[in-house]
């Protein structure tokens, strides 16, 4: 029997740790340009025959001043948009562990615990949604886009604000020798 | 073989899954509104309801608050394809709306082929003067609010509030006058002359449309297009109302007209779970907007108090 020659290092392995933020927000944005050609598309149908999108922001604006109850309808059909957005991450998050967008940048979503629970996909991207449950938590939506991302910068752990929540987080393979 | 599978199954499970909602989303896309009828329909006059403000891309809830009218146009074109209606009927109650919104109303009645009565009950004023006078016969209540044959514009003016937070506004334009009726300038002495000019032609145009629709001379309603409101009786002593009365009399009329029995068939959009919610969020959405409005206000009566005579 052959010996084997050399020192007998330890081979190749592979880790999951944070996935880098430009990864991340390169595979959002394919995300949702997918939402936008396929999921999205009939709201914004929708959206067309409601507001003058296409004539700029001026007569939008003046649309929404003419029109009492539009605010009412745009803000149903956004809500209506942002639940798609959040199934369309939570149930493939759920079955696959990865979007198209994260599959194209080699990154994957994993739970604290090996199984990846139903609830903590939804919560994950919860803040898409634009109001929820009602108006008090719309006026902090806002504040919410912008300390959730703000969380993967500033955070140890590169977790968003919403994945500190559903403890879960968005990982990549690196390989160490 | 085994690994190749392993990658293919993520792509089969997000074409799927893009799929499926995708197919979803456009199932409920389809729910959102579109103009449609309620009721079975039984009668041979149709009732077009033009109730609240007319306004080109209008919303039409059940409490009546709006009308758009591309969707009475919709019910007048609608009415006049289906062979079974044989006269229209506008249920008026409404302080007008957008000139031009009111114009394509008034256009649309004019076109019809079939027999028209406009029907004012509680108020059919300014650009719903217009659509009324726009029918073949007018019938008013005699307490019935007409005519308002004016115009006028208005709009919110924010500069005084943007001095008072310190905001100033910057804006580039090429076009001297491209920036008039900003809400964040103050009107200049000539641009307000030139909205003077444009309202003056929008409200001659409105007394031309009235007199050539009820058949009087232009000097004669010019005179009473002060922008005054009348009573029914008023209206009909002038001319701009034919009888006084209400459903019964518009019945007769046509009755006598059409020579057969009269049944109403009320046209109105179906309101849907969609114009629910709708109404739901934009009370919430009006109930925030005037939360904030009024901590302004409060604000900036608490920083400034004028008196005006």
């Amino acid at each position: 029997m052959p010996r084997k020659k050399g020192l007998d290092l330890p081979g190749e392995r592979v880790v999951a740790g944070p996935a880098q933020v430009w990864k991340r927000l390169g595979a959002f944005l394919v995300d949702m340009l997918i939402l936008d050609f396929t999921v999205l598309l009939p709201f914004q149908k929708v959206l067309g025959k409601l507001l003058p999108v296409n004539d700029g922001f001026g007569k939008m604006f003046e649309s929404l001043l003419a029109n009492e109850g539009l605010a009412g309808k745009l803000m149903t059909l956004s809500v209506a948009m942002s639940i798609f957005m959040v199934l369309y991450f939570a149930i493939l998050e759920f079955k696959i562990r990865t979007t198209p967008g994260k599959y194209l940048f080699k990154i994957s979503v994993q739970g604290y615990d090996p199984e990846l629970k139903f609830w903590q996909a939804v919560v994950r991207s919860l803040f898409l949604v634009p109001l929820f449950p009602f108006f008090l938590l719309w006026l902090l939506d806002p504040l919410f886009w912008l300390l959730d991302p703000l969380f993967l910068i500033f955070s140890k752990s590169s977790q968003r604000l919403s994945e500190i929540f559903s403890k879960t987080r968005t990982v990549e393979l690196y390989r160490v020798n | 073989m085994g690994s190749e599978e392993k990658q293919k199954k993520p792509i089969a499970t997000m074409v799927w899954v893009i799929a499926l909602l995708t197919a979803i989303a456009f199932a409920i896309a389809g729910f959102f509104p579109e103009i449609t009828h309620s009721g079975t329909k039984s009668g041979n006059v149709a009732v077009i309801p033009v109730h609240g403000v007319i306004l080109s891309n209008g919303d039409s809830y059940f409490d009546e608050q709006a009308t758009s009218s591309s969707e009475i146009v919709q019910f007048i074109e609608d009415a006049e394809d289906d062979p079974s209606i044989r006269a229209m009927v506008f249920d008026i109650n409404s302080p007008g709306g957008s000139a031009v919104a009111s114009q394509e109303v008034a256009d649309a009645v004019q076109k019809s082929t079939k027999p028209t009565v406009a029907w004012i009950r509680d108020s059919g004023t300014s650009g719903a003067f217009w659509v009324a006078t726009a029918a073949d016969k007018v019938v008013a209540n005699p307490m019935s609010i007409t005519g308002s044959i004016g115009v006028t514009a208005s709009y919110l003016q924010f500069s005084g509030l943007l001095q008072d937070y310190n905001v100033s506004y910057e804006v580039l334009t090429a076009g001297r006058l491209k920036e008039v009726g900003s809400p964040f300038k103050a009107l200049t002495q000539e641009e307000r002359k030139l909205f003077q000019e444009q309202l003056d032609e929008l409200h001659t145009y409105f007394i031309q449309a009235i007199a050539a629709n009820r058949n009087l001379s232009e000097a004669m309603v010019r005179d009473y297009a002060t922008g005054m409101f009348f009573l029914g009786s008023k209206a009909k002593e002038l001319g701009f109302v034919d009888v006084l009365g209400g459903k019964d009399e518009v019945k007769q009329i046509l009755e006598r007209q059409l020579k057969t029995n009269v049944t109403f068939f009320t046209y109105e959009r179906e309101v849907s779970l969609f114009d629910i919610l709708s109404r739901v969020m934009g009370k919430q959405s009006f109930s925030l907007g005037r939360g904030i409005g009024n901590g302004i206000a409060e604000t900036n009566r608490n920083s400034k108090v004028e008196v005006r005579a």
